[in-house]
């Protein structure tokens, strides 16, 4: 994922990433010891502040969602398995027209 | 006076002192807290095992050794998972979890063996026996809890018993009337339908799985357990089985145009439901890509706004986020 964003990232490609799990100390492990350039939200706690819940409404985790220029879903991956990375910059690269 | 008293102290004393071996000797056989230390000793070597065929006889030798503990359950369903469900063995789980029904005057044992009993006959395909075991627990006074009905549900659907699988949605309906869970609701609902379109009545199972879809969404971003696809599909193939092609293209065009599959068969299976659907609807070959283009722009849904805090507490919104071309947006626990 963070290869993919390093790549793409000055063709117009950013990466929203948000915790689900609501636990900031774990994320922040995380960040840190990947050293994530993109972008991660926290989920929030509070039914109004879940933003999983009110933008998709999914219960599958994680789950990623490729969107066009204008913000609208092209694809939808449900789980993340080892050699997804191909698929999903083959998708990168459809939406990009290349 | 004196030797009299002497005398009856000394029977006293013989007594307790019988009294107090007696009760120790006791202890030894069946006390419950000697019996879960034992166990807890024999699950720590148990859990330290590799071979499965040791961590059974390790099991089986507590089973045998307290039968009427309430950890001897626990240990039966050990000794029934290393030694035959492992290798689907389900006849010779069911020997032995007769066996050890017959040894034990414990009713919570006694139950548990009963609810193994459930699993190993439904892989065994025995419709009659799981059936009428599973009506016994259901109707008994104590009942099954809500996860034992839900097991015994998944149960009666692997073992095609559609009858008792019917049954066992009521009751888990009768539990739900208050419940604010619309996702489990609406599964329970949708497997009842299951039920009932497999007893042949597909008019009261398309009524049903509509109910189901409108208590909680049943496809694409709502719900994508293993059993759910398995209802939509269910679903769809009610709907084609009244003809209702188009309506039957809709619950799965959503999956089918958006969802990219774990596994290449699983994307296949999709893809071609939804070939075969659309051609069946009396449409052409060479205008299905069209569709396909055409439903996906329809279908696609627009990312609302929203604002979320970043690691340092800071608002960010999607609208500055977004990518000027792509955005990949996760979901994710990281772990």
């Amino acid at each position: 994922m963070k290869k993919l964003y390093e790549t793409y990232r000055d063709e117009g490609f950013e990466i929203i990433a948000i915790d689900r799990a609501n636990d900031k100390a774990r994320a922040e492990a995380f960040i840190n010891e990947n050293q994530l350039p993109y972008v991660f939200l926290d989920n929030g706690t509070s039914d109004e502040d879940e933003v999983v819940r009110n933008v998709f409404g999914n219960r599958v985790f994680p789950t990623s969602y490729f969107l066009d220029a204008e913000g609208k879903v092209r694809n939808v991956h449900i789980g993340f398995e080892e050699g997804d990375e191909v698929r999903f910059e083959a998708e990168l690269k459809e939406i990009l027209g290349k | 006076m004196n030797r009299l008293k002497l005398t009856s102290s000394l029977i006293w004393l013989s007594a307790l002192l019988l009294l107090l071996l007696s009760a120790s000797s006791c202890n030894k056989a069946a006390s419950p807290a000697d019996a879960d230390q034992e166990f807890n000793t024999a699950y720590e070597k148990y859990r330290m095992l590799d071979d499965r065929d040791e961590k059974a006889d390790l099991m089986n030798e507590f089973a045998v050794g307290y039968p009427d503990s309430a950890m001897a359950g626990r240990a039966i369903g050990m000794v029934v998972y290393n030694r035959h469900l492992v290798k689907k063995d389900y006849s010779g789980a069911l020997i032995y979890l007769d066996e050890r029904l017959e040894v034990t005057a414990n009713p919570a044992v006694i139950k548990f063996i009963k609810l193994q009993k459930l699993e190993v006959l439904a892989g065994l395909g025995n419709k009659e026996e799981l059936t009428s075991l599973a009506s016994e627990l259901l109707d008994s006074p104590e009942g099954l809890s809500g996860g034992e009905k839900q097991q015994l549900l998944t149960s009666a659907t692997e073992a095609e018993a559609w009858s008792l699988a019917e049954k066992v949605s009521d009751k888990l309906l009768e539990d739900l009337k208050e419940t604010e869970d619309k996702y489990a609701l609406s599964s329970v609902i949708a497997k009842k339908a299951r039920a009932i379109r497999n007893l042949d009545r597909n008019g009261d199972a398309l009524e049903l799985f509509e109910q189901a879809a409108s208590a909680a969404p049943l496809n694409f971003a709502g719900y994508f357990e293993y059993p759910v696809m398995d209802l939509e599909y269910q679903w769809a193939s009610a709907l084609r089985d009244a003809g209702e092609f188009d309506k039957a293209l809709g619950i799965f065009e959503k999956r089918a145009l958006f969802v990219k599959e774990e596994t290449p068969e699983m994307e296949g299976f999709y893809q071609d439901l939804l070939r075969d659907l659309y051609l069946e609807s009396g449409r052409t070959e060479n205008l299905f890509e069209d569709y396909k283009a055409e439903r996906k722009n329809i279908l696609s849904k627009q990312v609302p706004e929203f604002s979320a805090p970043d690691q340092s507490g800071k608002m960010l919104s999607f609208s500055e986020l977004k990518g000027e071309k792509a955005t990949l947006l996760v979901f994710w626990f990281p772990t």
